[in-house]
């Protein structure tokens, strides 16, 4: 896989050396950036440059919390995916957290990578359920103001690019249902 | 601590101790009145105040209705030695004949003092040492989480740079680390809290509770009831089973889970379940001490596996005995499981 194309991640836990070693679970997919404040974090993000596409975030840090970067996030609406590690067990409290994912310190590496893998799987299916939902709405006007014998071909590549767009959100509908998350679409 | 006070077919009585004591009252006339407000509200009352006027107001039909933990005193009319005995054999903590006592009102006054503190104090106070107790486990647990992660990044960093014989050393020690601060937690959390039970599908929970990957074997017996429980206690009860099993009977023990006696007849009745295993079973001098706090014969235990199971099974009030498997392994027997209601 070229560079351009590899996905960008943002580490961010006030232990430098917890920080190298999620560097080194994921590097060889991802390229990384390490942050150990949450002020700092917060700076990297700006939405004219949209270069991160998911933060790991440290839940509890002196100074600015995961919680608070988290928060920031949500507020700004800067639609980052977001997973929250801590040595802090999950309560109840994370219902409203506007993250993506939890994990419970310590991590291994199989963890943060499959938990990884997952938020972007995750990502891919509601980029492609929006991108479907398009191609059908579309499909329905056009069909009102055609009869199904004089349809344009245009028409038909519409059908036809719903049918690909059918294909693989299946697909990623199958790699999902190994995770809890494919467990709910496919009930 | 409930300072609500219910008294019972006593209306002038009541008005007058009122004025004594520090608490609201809440009155009824008769007995059905009395258990409906109770069955509703039956922790809101510190105390009930019953008169006895037989067959108008029967006292102990109050008694059967009110739980040990609310105390009744009783208060007749026309009183007798023989009534008195009968009341306190019917779970009445106090009795008091207005006509025998000089002074009736202080006297019911102070009672209903007394058992309001007494009940209060020690319900409460074991509760806040729970709390404290569980509060603090939690908290160590947690502060070691922090390290374990340090530990196990920074040695992870190591292995990437070199190579050493160590590495593995220390891995398996931080394995044994993050397995004593989960027993440590789930001991907080299962060993001092009162169960919340609902019906649990015991097959589907102890194929849950099997680890995954392992190279050991597990056979469920496949007619196994559901039960009432909290799933979780449950759950943490078979997979410490599970693991003693591996821990002591190695890599490819053969584990088996059953009933004890055939599956039972009627609805609600109580079950036996064993779990017996092939592995080297365990030595019969030592089978009083494998249930306590830190007990541990094998290399990789944390002590704490068993005691948990033991400490879940008495808040459960069953109970769990130690024997022989048909293989020469353990068996562990848990008694007294209650049966949930076939659908």
């Amino acid at each position: 896989m070229s560079n351009e194309n590899r996905k960008t991640l943002l580490i961010v836990d006030d232990e430098e050396m917890v920080a190298e070693s999620y560097e080194l679970y994921l590097s060889d997919k991802y390229e990384t950036r390490v942050e150990t404040t949450g002020g700092a974090a917060l700076c990297e993000l700006t939405p004219s440059d949209r270069e991160i596409d998911l933060i790991l975030l440290d839940r509890r840090m002196p100074g600015m919390s995961g919680d608070v970067v988290a928060e920031h996030i949500d507020e700004y609406e800067l639609d980052y995916q977001v997973i929250m590690i801590s040595a802090v067990d999950p309560d109840l409290d994370i219902i409203d957290m506007p993250v993506d994912g939890y994990l419970s310190k310590p991590v291994s590496e199989e963890e943060v990578v499959e938990a990884v893998e997952r938020a972007f799987l995750i990502a891919d299916y509601r980029e492609l359920l929006l991108r479907y939902n398009e191609a059908a709405e579309k499909h329905d006007i056009l069909m009102s103001n055609f009869s199904s014998g004089d349809a344009p071909t245009q028409l038909e590549q519409l059908k036809s690019r719903m049918q690909s767009l059918e294909e693989e959100l299946n697909d990623l509908t199958e790699s999902l249902s190994e995770t809890n998350v494919g467990a709910v679409f496919n009930s | 601590m409930n300072h609500l006070v219910l008294f019972v077919g006593l209306p002038e009585f009541a008005s007058t101790v009122e004025s004594h004591i520090d608490c609201s009252i809440v009155e009824r006339d008769s007995i059905e009145d009395a258990i409906e407000i109770f069955s509703a509200r039956s922790d809101e009352f510190g105390c009930v105040i019953t008169g006895h006027n037989y067959p108008a107001i029967d006292a102990s039909r109050l008694l059967d209705h009110v739980s040990n933990q609310t105390p009744v005193i009783v208060i007749p009319t026309n009183g007798s030695s023989s009534l008195a005995t009968a009341m306190y054999a019917n779970g009445a903590a106090g009795y008091i004949d207005p006509d025998t006592t000089d002074t009736p009102v202080e006297t019911v006054g102070e009672l209903i003092h007394k058992q309001l503190a007494e009940a209060g104090s020690a319900d409460s106070s074991l509760a806040e040492e729970n709390k404290r107790l569980e509060e603090f486990v939690s908290f160590v647990s947690h502060e070691l989480n922090n390290p374990i992660q340090k530990s196990r990044s920074g040695l992870d960093l190591i292995a990437a740079e070199c190579d050493s014989d160590y590495i593995d050393e220390v891995d398996t020690t931080l394995d044994r680390m993050e397995e004593l601060v989960d027993d440590l937690l789930a001991l907080a959390k299962y060993g001092y809290n009162s169960p919340d039970v609902t019906d649990v599908e015991l097959r589907e929970v102890i194929s849950d509770s099997w680890p995954t990957p392992t190279t050991a074997d597990i056979e469920i017996d496949s007619s196994l009831p559901s039960i009432i429980a909290e799933e979780s206690m449950v759950k943490q009860i078979f997979e410490n089973l599970f693991r003693n099993a591996i821990e002591h009977g190695g890599p490819h023990v053969q584990v088996r889970v059953g009933m004890v006696d055939p599956p039972p007849t009627d609805e609600g009745d109580s079950v036996s379940i064993y779990v017996a295993d092939n592995g080297p079973g365990i030595d019969p001098e030592a089978r009083s001490k494998i249930f306590e706090f830190g007990h541990t014969d094998s290399q990789n235990g944390t002590g704490l596996g068993l005691a948990i199971v033991d400490r879940i099974v008495e808040t459960f009030g069953w109970e769990i005995t130690v024997t022989e498997s048909s293989d020469g392994g353990a068996r562990f027997e848990l008694h007294g499981i209650p049966t949930a209601p076939t659908r």
